[in-house]
């Protein structure tokens, strides 16, 4: 490469785009922009735009087994999903091991849009006990403490960890649906029944 | 509204706790189940079909959440209320405030299913999460965490985790006592450890140093070197040290097995 020091001002976007590459490959957590923007001292906004010209760099390599995804407020170099299967030959990992259980899965997306929330506050919305699944989320990091709600007992707050963003592939919590926005997936119908069932509208 | 005689209902759900996560997976089962017998008072029908599964559940003594009765409770009300005459609608919405238990549980019951509908899209989400490799993966396995950030956790979390692991450590608070056994060690014990070594070691003789069982431990250092000391006196063994505080270089004298035994007071 021609212009491989760079002593002051800005380099040049070719080496930032190597370095940043660079910075991918020996990096085992999602780079923050913000990080990386402190450490070089350049604009965030130059960096994430490197950031994102890189990930559509190697989105158009067909023949790469290599992408770049935005994952838990950062960029990590990742494979390429279609690999998976034989990507996991090689890492010997079990496919399908230890995923979620519903309970969980409902426990943590309660919290993911109620949080801060207090165990009282999900279990009001499932309608059963979470203690059980709140210790296997704090276990998995998927949540952590944020302090006490200043109400009467001081009930310990839950909010959801960057580990719960990179668990689901997510870049931030604006990747969320607003809740109101879900649509009752198979049970559109079960809606009306319950607005039926309980007398609120006339059939 | 007509009122009709309620029928108990000939089928009961399937008890099998498992299927239900809790009172109001149970409330929407009988609610979506309703669809198929379409009858005149909905509401009278699930909560008899509601307070039979709870009979049922205590019949086979299964443990049954207050939520599950909060929940009947909010249903009887309903009913109660359905099967009244309603007031005739004239005073509209005059301050009063009174909150409709109908209404509440239908909110209840849609953002309950708004969850359980986000539990699909997590449950997509996670398996293609897990389509993608990363480095570090192996070491992480599926129970992958971010390191640290630096300065995101205090002091005070740290002593809160320790206190935590006390408190879980000493749960059964028999107090444990762990006896620590005074350990053998006599010069002869030694010099037969020693000799072993260096008898095994063969005509190229062995390092003292690496007689010297790990971890190290200053009593045993010195009862081996003792013993080292009486075998040279005894002429079981040579010993060589090229220089100050060299290796010494231990060879037996004989490949015979000779007794073993000290010709001074123990030491230990």
């Amino acid at each position: 490469m021609p212009n491989i020091s760079v002593p002051t001002g800005r380099p040049s976007d070719e080496y930032l785009q190597a370095l940043l590459e660079a910075y991918l490959l020996v990096a085992t957590e999602p780079i923050r922009v913000d990080d990386v923007s402190k450490t070089l001292d350049l604009p965030s906004s130059l960096i994430r735009g490197t950031f994102d010209d890189l990930t559509r760099l190697y989105g158009s390599r067909t023949s790469s087994g290599l992408r770049i995804s935005r994952l838990a407020g950062g960029y990590q170099m990742t494979t390429r999903d279609d690999l998976s299967i034989d990507v996991a030959k090689l890492l010997s990992l079990p496919k399908d091991k230890a995923k979620l259980s519903t309970p969980a899965l409902e426990t943590v997306a309660v919290i993911a849009y109620q949080q801060p929330a207090t165990i009282a506050e999900v279990e009001a919305i499932r309608g059963v006990s979470a203690d059980g699944v709140i210790k296997t989320l704090l276990d998995r990091r998927l949540i952590q403490e944020y302090g006490r709600k200043q109400i009467a007992g001081r009930p310990i707050l839950y909010v959801t960890t960057p580990e719960f963003l990179h668990y689901f592939g997510l870049d931030t919590l604006q990747d969320l649906p607003p809740l109101e926005e879900i649509e009752i997936r198979d049970e559109q119908e079960a809606e009306v029944q319950v607005l039926v069932a309980v007398g609120l509208v006339d059939e | 509204m007509p009122l009709v005689a309620v029928s108990t209902p000939n089928i009961l759900p399937p008890l099998t706790l498992s299927t239900f996560e809790g009172p109001l997976d149970l409330l929407l089962y009988l609610v979506r189940d309703h669809r198929v017998n379409v009858s005149d008072i909905p509401i009278v029908q699930v909560t008899e079909q509601y307070l039979a599964y709870l009979r049922a559940m205590e019949s086979l003594n299964l443990v049954i959440a207050g939520e599950f009765f909060v929940i009947a409770a909010t249903l009887i009300e309903i009913k109660s209320r359905s099967l009244l005459p309603r007031p005739p609608k004239v005073d509209l919405d005059s301050g009063d405030d009174e909150i409709d238990p109908k209404e509440e549980l239908v909110q209840r019951l849609l953002d309950y299913q708004r969850y359980k509908s986000l539990v699909a899209t997590l449950s997509d989400w996670e398996s293609s999460r897990r389509r993608l490799y990363f480095r570090g993966q192996a070491d992480y396995g599926e129970q992958y965490e971010l390191p640290i950030g630096f300065g995101t956790l205090s002091p005070t979390v740290l002593s809160n985790a320790l206190m935590r692991l006390f408190e879980e450590a000493g749960q059964n608070d028999e107090q444990e006592i762990t006896a620590v056994r005074r350990q053998k060690l006599t010069l002869r014990l030694s010099m037969i450890a020693l000799w072993h070594k260096v008898r095994n070691a063969g005509i190229e003789g062995i390092d003292f140093s690496h007689c010297i069982p790990r971890p190290l431990v200053r009593l045993e250092i010195v009862m081996l070197f003792l013993g080292l000391l009486e075998l040279l006196r005894q002429s079981k063994v040579s010993a060589i040290q090229i220089a100050l505080l060299d290796e010494i270089r231990v060879t037996a004298i004989t490949e015979r097995e000779v007794e073993i035994k000290e010709a001074v007071p123990t030491y230990a």
